[in-house]
């Protein structure tokens, strides 16, 4: 049986957390809360964390099983009803981030390279490398994650000379209500999280290492957030689709290291790239546990074609995927909380005992 | 080459030609799930190639949400 170590484990959450959410979002989230967005991620982190934490003690009643086949091995009707909603929910989250970092890429380096081409070679990365095993995916994610975190580390010192506090007065103005509107932005992405408890056996990931990867992540997007607040300013920042691209142009370290941009892009691309190899595995995962018959191992290749397919057929451009952030949260609840809040009183052990004792 | 319908032939020709060592020594529910999920993101692939109106299914979705969502 295929595992993955509690380091890798902390290391795919912190990417589901971090990758895509750091694309776009911080430009709306901006947009609701000025130099007070900082404060939306502390307030939608709260609905991931306590889906986290249900989804953990579910776990712990039946260690040796992901929540797929917890759900379809207790229930085989709810459970594959449920495991079918799953399975498209999924999907969307890995079209979405197929169209996301193709439309990145081509807006900002390729711009004369035909979008199709980067999609595929970004799917085709992610095949190979999915058709390795969660085992793979975990390693890389180990080299990758490891690396973006340590870049979005350091950028405070590369953007000390651009840093201006002022951008952060006057401080505390946003109402209530704005920042509850910045926070709604930002809960789907960071509910993301809970994606792993899908994939993986309870006694491979414990509540402590994802909430680790969670709030390394969490820590992350509030340096980013901030630089993006006190560099471009809260009336440019949300005025960008990538302001985090933006504000890493403003790195100038001597005259020939001027472009610093594109290593950080090479380093954010592949981990990105992690990141949708976990969404491709996920889908695999969802379709053996529906349908047993069926090997995983041979159908990754023909999904990772119909998840590029599925990119370019649910979004018509980069616009879309923005305007989606607005409505997706309200479908993204039902499954990142409510549905997770549903199991944890449905699936009680029988006799008040771990199925596995 | 610029038509959605050989492109689309020519992906799922060198996805099939890759893929068919594996595939034979498959189950055969395993191989029609992949001519199935070949032959659905082949047509998709054409209609979105070359449908004028294009129906997306998340425009659609972003419709029937409009009344819940109260985020400006």
């Amino acid at each position: 049986m295929e595992r993955i170590s509690a380091h890798q484990g902390m290391l795919i959450i912190c990417a589901l957390t971090l990758n895509s959410t750091l694309i776009s979002v911080p430009a709306q989230v901006i947009g609701m809360a000025k130099q007070d967005a900082w404060i939306c991620y502390l307030i939608a982190m709260v609905i991931p964390l306590s889906a986290w934490w249900l989804i953990s003690r579910i776990l712990a009643r039946f260690p040796d099983h992901d929540l797929l086949t917890i759900m379809i091995e207790r229930y085989p009707y709810l459970g594959r009803v449920f495991g079918f909603s799953y399975l498209l929910f999924f999907l969307i989250i890995l079209a979405r981030d197929i169209r996301l970092i193709s439309d990145f890429i081509n807006i900002i380096i390729l711009q004369n390279t035909p979008i199709v081409v980067i999609t595929s070679l970004a799917v085709i990365t992610a095949i190979f490398m999915t058709r390795g095993g969660i085992e793979l995916v975990g390693r890389t994610a180990e080299i990758y994650q490891s690396a973006l975190i340590l870049i979005v580390l350091s950028l405070p010192i590369f953007l000390l000379r651009e840093f201006d506090g002022r951008d952060f007065l006057p401080i505390f103005e946003a109402s209530v209500g704005d920042l509850l509107n910045g926070s709604w932005y930002a809960v789907a992405y960071l509910g993301e999280m809970i994606a792993l408890a899908f994939m993986v056996p309870g006694k491979q990931i414990s509540f402590r290492h994802g909430l680790w990867g969670f709030f390394i992540a969490i820590f992350l997007l509030e340096i980013l957030i901030t630089f993006n607040v006190t560099v471009l300013g809260p009336e440019l920042a949300p005025r960008f689709m990538y302001p985090n691209q933006e504000m890493i142009r403003a790195i100038r370290i001597t005259d020939f290291l001027d472009r610093l941009d594109l290593p950080i892009i090479g380093i954010w691309m592949p981990a990105m790239i992690v990141k949708i190899g976990v969404g491709l595995f996920l889908v695999c995962h969802a379709i053996k546990q529906l349908a047993p018959k069926i090997s995983p191992k041979s159908i990754m290749g023909p999904l990772g074609l119909f998840s590029l397919v599925c990119s370019f057929w649910f979004f018509s451009d980069a616009i879309q995927t923005l305007n989606f952030n607005r409505t997706w949260p309200a479908i993204a609840l039902l499954f990142e909380w409510l549905i997770p809040v549903l199991l944890f009183w449905i699936l009680k052990p029988k006799n008040g005992r771990s199925v596995n004792k | 080459m610029n038509s959605p319908l050989i492109q689309g032939f020519i992906a799922i020709g060198l996805l099939l030609a890759l893929e068919w060592k594996t595939l034979k020594k498959e189950n055969r529910h395993t191989r029609w799930f992949v001519y199935g999920i070949l032959g659905t993101s082949w047509l998709l692939w054409i209609y979105c190639s070359s449908a004028i109106d294009v129906h997306r299914p998340m425009v659609w979705l972003e419709s029937l949400l409009e009344p819940l969502i109260l985020v400006p």
